[in-house]
């Protein structure tokens, strides 16, 4: 990741009528970032997406784009965005091809250049098949994978996607999440959900809103405990022994008597542990990744009420 | 053109054209009986004031009737859909938006006034009909089209609701179409008759071109485009 930031916003205000949805909200995305957008129902996160892709109007604040200003620049600005809303916006009277096309041009594709890339957004997201079907005789999964195809069919550095998993099947979610990743390496990508495991696995860096204002803002490593790990042995070792192993932070026990091991990330101490439990005939019987973490965190943040 | 694609997918797209044409070729039938049976009284006027101008008047108000059909949910239903927000997220600006909407619902306009106009040249084949008059009253109703294709819009992009929209189309259509009828009816409202279609469109009925005529249905659609983008504009910026 480098410090190239491609997505700024800054005091973001909106209001509906006296209820204040966003309350000077701040957000950064850096090139080769993936963020996860997270906050309860009614938390503001539709209503950020939409006003970061130009398609709400905030009441204060600013929102910068690979460096252009969405008021003084909003056509290079919206250029370089790529936006799924939470309900994809398709016109079921259109061929999934056409719909595309209508897209590419609206971002100034053309001729050869439009063709391949509704080629390449069809083939990232699974259409191939789909070119000449009616979008109203799709089924929602499908619908939502055209919805994505036109995010990322500009090619966009910055894309934004409002619950992009929803409707598709477990098959469509492996999939979509692995496009996310991909999309992630050179562009700047915001995904808003409620599922914490997609989070866990998509996101380098979390994003929690509550009550229109930011509460949690850092690295995915340190909200969702991806050093840690929970591991049972038929023979259990000392404490200390596991404490000492390289890499091995804090050891602890859960109530049903599984070692909880926090560890550093940056060191390989689940391969260690993996070798010690072969080498020194402990009995292997669980060994997964801790993952209470991001939920802990989430439901504390997220548990009072709005002030 | 995808626009223009997607609007010929609509079933009541081919209704609007349809009916309407269907609706005509009985009125016209029904003017060309009439002349036939009482042709002895009416060879003063002739068959072109008698079957074609009244045709015409008969082929406007068909337009004023089809018109908010075919524009009620370009905007109101891109509205109701969120597909008005989605289109504030591209690059593309108020008049662009506004321009692609119109020239689908133009085009397929066109399309209508090409079908009704082309039922009156048959009369070329058996009665002495002026080919100006009829030129002229095409024109007329190509620009009375224009007018209430920008009205039309006007009206979507005012409402989310495309009924709403439809209502508001008629309202204003109807209101400027009679607006004749209450100069006639008290002399102090004659300035309200200048603004009556009705009354604009009688000069292209006798064969008359008149550049007041043509400015009056040009302003008209040029100002209910402008206030559309200016609706749409400060939604994008307000809402």
């Amino acid at each position: 990741m480098t410090d190239d930031v491609l997505l700024a916003a800054r005091g973001l205000v909106r209001n509906y009528g006296r209820q204040s949805a966003l309350r000077g909200i701040d957000i950064t995305l850096r090139r080769g970032e993936v963020l996860g957008f997270l906050g309860l129902n009614g938390a503001g996160k539709t209503t950020t997406l939409q006003i970061l892709a130009g398609a709400l109007a905030r009441h204060s604040g600013t929102v910068t784009v690979c460096g252009h200003d969405l008021d003084s620049a909003p056509r290079a600005a919206r250029a370089a965005l790529g936006y799924l809303p939470q309900t994809p916006a398709l016109y079921d009277d259109m061929l999934v091809d056409e719909y595309l096309s209508w897209c590419g041009r609206l971002h100034g594709l053309a001729g050869h250049a439009l063709i391949s890339a509704r080629a390449l957004a069809r083939q990232r997201t699974g259409l191939e098949d789909c070119g000449r079907r009616l979008i109203r005789h799709l089924s929602q999964g499908y619908r939502q994978r055209v919805g994505i195809a036109q995010a990322i069919l500009h090619d966009p550095a910055v894309i934004l996607l409002d619950e992009p998993t929803t409707a598709l099947d477990p098959a469509q979610i492996r999939d979509m999440r692995a496009l996310i990743r991909e999309l992630g390496r050179d562009r700047a990508v915001l995904v808003s959900t409620h599922i914490l495991p997609e989070v866990r696995m998509l996101a380098n860096r979390i994003l929690i809103l509550h009550g229109g204002r930011v509460v949690h803002d850092a690295a995915n490593r340190a909200a969702s405990g991806t050093g840690s790990l929970r591991a049972r042995f038929a023979r259990d070792p000392d404490a200390s022994t596991l404490a000492n192993l390289a890499g091995v932070r804090k050891v602890g026990q859960a109530p049903d008597g599984a070692w909880l091991i926090d560890f550093d990330p940056s060191e390989t101490a689940t391969e260690t542990l993996a070798e010690s439990v072969v080498t020194a005939g402990w009995g292997l019987i669980e060994l997964v990744p801790a993952f209470d973490a991001l939920e802990h965190l989430f439901m504390r943040l997220t548990a009072g009420k709005p002030v | 053109m995808s626009e223009i694609r997607r609007l010929y997918r609509r079933p009541l797209t081919w209704a609007v054209l349809a009916v309407g044409e269907a609706a005509m070729a009985v009125f016209f039938m029904l003017l060309v009986i009439r002349y036939l049976e009482h042709e002895a009284d009416l060879r003063g006027a002739g068959v072109t004031v008698e079957i074609l101008a009244r045709y015409f008047v008969i082929a406007n108000l068909s337009v004023l009737l089809t018109a908010p059909l075919i524009t009620m949910t370009s905007i109101a239903g891109d509205r109701q859909d969120g597909l008005l927000r989605f289109l504030f997220s591209t690059p593309s600006s108020a008049a662009d938006i506004v321009i692609g909407k119109f020239a689908g619902v133009m085009s397929l306009a066109i399309a209508y006034v090409g079908l009704v106009a082309l039922i009156p040249v048959t009369l070329f084949w058996g009665a002495p009909i002026d080919p100006g008059v009829y030129v002229t009253n095409v024109l007329g109703l190509a620009l009375f089209t224009l007018m209430h294709v920008s009205l039309g819009l006007l009206a979507s992009a005012l409402t989310r609701a495309p009924g709403a929209a439809a209502m508001v189309s008629l309202g204003l259509g109807l209101a400027l179409w009679l607006a004749d009828w209450a100069s006639r009816l008290d002399r102090d409202a004659s300035i309200v008759g200048t603004w009556s279609t009705l009354s604009r469109l009688r000069g292209f009925a006798q064969g008359l071109v008149n550049t007041g005529d043509i400015a009056y249905f040009l302003l008209a659609s040029v100002l209910g485009g402008v206030l559309c983008c200016l609706l749409i504009a400060a939604e994008r910026d307000s809402t």
